[in-house]
């Protein structure tokens, strides 16, 4: 007999409201399942409500049946024998999950020791053939690290490792790859395939990004609004007759390609040799080395790199955040005064003061002007990134985040800038505000002539919105060229490893 | 939402005993029952009765005519003290934190300074110096009462500052007034009203403590440190007299008190909600 984790009728309610609805469905071991859904339909909650984690507000209805027993009818002492040993989870931030203060052989001692494999010293061997296997070497060597001595993708390697410790007959994985950039990624993503595969484990895979598991999954299903509103093999979730909340999820998958626009020739922004160097004396890695490059009006510019790579600092010197400790940056000068750059952040929630309405936060950039006039330009820019006025008597609390990403492109509109430079400013958001998003500023660019400088760890989005692309890898600009010509003929060994990726998280089949 | 929070603090136990206590002070002149100096030695040392409600004193005072009196005294000394040090300290401690620098640093070296010394030296310093009176005594707690009031607002104001959204308004062109008025003082507001009730609660006790020390009010003028210091040497054959200053300074003090920590809690459940929604993006 096949193992089996089924949820009948699973319902998760807060008070009176109902999070997840008599949510439905099995998983079986050696079949990984993809749970799709944008962020807050629900699909965190159905995990953590099958392993019994859910925070102490919200409650539970329903059945969870492992083999036919009651999990949700066990108590905690009984489900810890279950947790980690038949059913065990990857979480988003490996680094958040694991404690700061153990190696990550501690990490894996525990989840061996704890878990009823015999004695520590024994394991020892244990420990290093699991970091192997996620492919973790030298493993004695990292068996000895502390999470934070770990990449982000390395962390998740070890995480894997831990997860996999005791031989669980089930992996819940809540969006482990999304935090990761595209390489990495994608290792990940066909590390847990080959891991689940080899291993038979049955893997619940919770993600926003449709795409990232059209490879590697056998079953989809979509959440929405608290409701499973679709579900099917991997190979018929792109047939055009699906529900609407799947199209929508399929259609928010970039596509790769784009026609390209001439941009005009007219040169903004220049920086000469600018580097930075935080550390007072100029010894010790800079975090940019001296980077020269253009900006052309109405060009899009993709910037690429891994964290570290030293590609905010370049932002933050492009739009005059900091100065650079060598070059310079040249503001060009035409009719209408010397270029302004305006920067859109990362995260949505902190762009806004939490206590203040949108209206006053927004009113900062317009504040000198006569009030009727600044209500005047307010207006338009709510507009022009396609949001109704009565947002702006809102607090960030109340907004979703692409809406708030929006009204931080339309704050950045007030100062009527000429470029806009987007840190990372998709990467906190599902993937279908993403392309909300991405197509807003692409719209932007068209109807104002506006440059961006777009910088992003996800290949896919730099694909879809660059006419030219720069990598940076560790505090150098390595490359710098045409989109068509890079993803042709990459030159830098990182660059190859970039445009290797976008094969395996490929954008999907469109329907038509 | 700002409503509910002020309603939720004003319509408290604390608040109305406290305002209850007010009022009353502020009515003594026609409400007490005799002139608080008018001495009457036949009368002395009794307990309370339906003439005296709190007894009188070694000079035949009406007790409750003199807590009444002396409230104005005690009460007044301490908001005024109180008021001076919020202006003084938000004043400073905003000008440190925006301007930074070396003037930060000399106003972080003074406040270690003043913060060292014990309160009550200092006001004996000068208080001997300059002698004693109303001035002197508000004078004599104000040079030093400001000092924690400017320390949360500096640190408050820096952690303000070094926000991203304080960022992002500057990059849009916010001017330093906008930034202050917007993005400090809101943040600094709340927590600086907590601290300032229970500062006021400290120097009530404090003034109470110079008064009964000789060395604050003098007579014929009194307040309920004076009245602790002038019934102790009574305190066996009539307790009363030092009974009714001390429970209206424990009564006022407590009440402050209750009133700040009620402030940090409706203020800290505003924070966990915005902490909540940041939260909310990651899952």
């Amino acid at each position: 007999m096949t193992r089996e984790l089924e949820f009948i009728d699973l319902s998760v309610s807060s008070g009176d409201q109902r999070l997840l609805s008599e949510a439905r469905g099995a998983l079986r071991a050696g079949e990984l399942v993809a749970v799709v859904g944008r962020s807050g339909s629900g699909k965190t909650l159905l995990t953590k409500a099958i392993i019994g984690l859910l925070p102490q507000q919200l409650r539970a209805e329903g059945k969870i049946l492992l083999d036919g027993q009651r999990l949700d009818q066990l108590d905690e002492k009984a489900m810890d024998s279950v947790r980690g040993r038949r059913i065990s989870m990857l979480f988003q931030q490996p680094k958040r999950v694991m404690n700061p203060r153990l190696t990550i052989r501690a990490h894996l001692l525990e989840a061996l020791g704890a878990h009823g494999w015999g004695k520590a010293r024994q394991h020892e061997d244990r420990v290093l053939s699991l970091l192997e296997e996620v492919g973790l070497s030298p493993a004695k060597q990292i068996a000895g690290k502390r999470p934070d001595q770990l990449s982000g993708g390395m962390a998740q390697r070890a995480m894997l490792a831990i997860a996999l410790a005791a031989d669980p007959e089930f992996i819940l994985a809540d969006e482990p790859t999304s935090s990761l950039d595209s390489i990495l990624k994608s290792e990940v993503l066909q590390l847990l395939r080959r891991k689940q595969q080899e291993r038979g484990v049955g893997v619940l895979f919770v993600t926003h990004d449709i795409a990232s598991i059209q490879h590697i999954a056998d079953r989809v299903v979509v959440v929405s609004d608290g409701q499973i509103v679709d579900q099917c093999p991997t190979a018929l979730i792109f047939s055009k007759d699906r529900h609407s909340k799947t199209r929508e999820l399929i259609e928010a998958s970039l596509p790769p390609l784009r026609t390209l626009r001439a941009t005009d020739s007219a040169c903004l922004l220049e920086a000469v040799d600018a580097g930075k160097n935080y550390t007072r004396r100029a010894k010790g890695p800079a975090a940019l080395n001296p980077t020269s490059l253009r900006l052309h009006g109405g060009q899009v510019l993709g910037v690429v790199g891994r964290s570290g790579s030293g590609k905010s600092t370049f932002a933050r010197l492009l739009a005059g955040l900091e100065q650079p400790t060598t070059g310079r940056i040249i503001h060009a000068h035409h009719n209408g005064g010397a270029t302004r750059v305006q920067v859109i952040a990362q995260e949505p929630y902190s762009s806004f003061d939490p206590r203040l309405t949108i209206r006053t936060s927004m009113s900062a950039a317009v504040h000198r002007l006569p009030a009727i006039q600044a209500g005047e330009r307010m207006a338009q820019a709510m507009a022009q990134v396609g949001l109704p006025e009565q947002l702006l008597d809102r607090r960030p609390g109340q907004c979703s985040g692409g809406q708030l990403q929006r009204l931080a492109i339309a704050r950045a509109l007030l100062t009527e800038p000429q470029v806009l430079i987007c840190d990372e400013s998709t990467s906190a958001l599902d993937s279908v505000a993403q392309r909300h998003i991405l197509d807003l500023l692409l719209d932007l660019r068209e109807q104002m002539g506006l440059s961006l400088v777009v910088i992003s760890h996800d290949m896919d989005v730099i694909r879809y919105v660059s006419d030219d692309v720069a990598v940076f890898y560790e505090g150098e600009l390595v490359e710098h060229r045409p989109l068509d010509d890079f993803l042709a003929d990459p030159e830098h060994q990182h660059s190859k490893d970039l445009v290797a990726a976008l094969d395996i998280t490929a954008a999907v089949p469109s329907a038509s | 939402m700002a409503r509910n929070h002020s309603r939720e603090i004003l319509l408290s136990p604390p608040a109305f005993i406290l305002l209850a206590v007010v009022i009353l002070t502020i009515a003594a002149p026609w409400i007490s029952p005799y002139d608080p100096n008018a001495q009457s030695l036949a009368d002395r040392l009794q307990a309370p009765s339906l003439a005296h409600l709190l007894g009188t004193d070694a000079l035949g005072r009406d007790t409750l005519s003199r807590v009444l009196h002396g409230g104005r005294f005690s009460l007044s000394v301490a908001l005024i003290t109180t008021l001076f040090s919020l202006l003084v300290g938000t004043a400073l401690g905003l000008l440190s934190a925006v301007r930074g620098g070396w003037l930060d640093e000399l106003f972080l070296r003074v406040n270690d300074l003043l913060l060292a010394l014990p309160e009550i030296v200092i006001a004996l310093l000068i208080i001997a110096v300059m002698g004693p009176g109303f001035s002197t005594m508000v004078l004599s707690v104000g040079v030093v009462a400001w000092t924690p009031t400017a320390r949360l607002v500096r640190s408050m104001a820096a952690q303000a500052l070094s926000t991203h959204h304080v960022e992002a308004s500057k990059h849009v062109g916010a001017s330093r007034w906008f930034i202050l008025r917007h993005h400090v003082l809101p943040f600094v507001a709340g927590p600086v009203l907590a601290q300032a009730a229970l500062r006021f609660g400290l120097l009530l006790v404090l003034l109470g403590s110079l008064s009964y020390l000789g060395i604050g009010v003098q007579p014929p003028q009194s307040d309920w440190g004076s009245m602790l210091a002038e019934a102790q040497p009574h305190a066996i054959r009539s307790p009363w007299g030092m009974i009714a200053p001390g429970a209206a300074i424990f009564l006022v003090s407590f009440c402050v008190t209750l009133l700040g920590n009620r402030i940090t809690h409706v203020l800290g459940g505003q924070d966990v909600l915005a902490t909540e929604a940041k939260a909310e993006i990651h899952d």
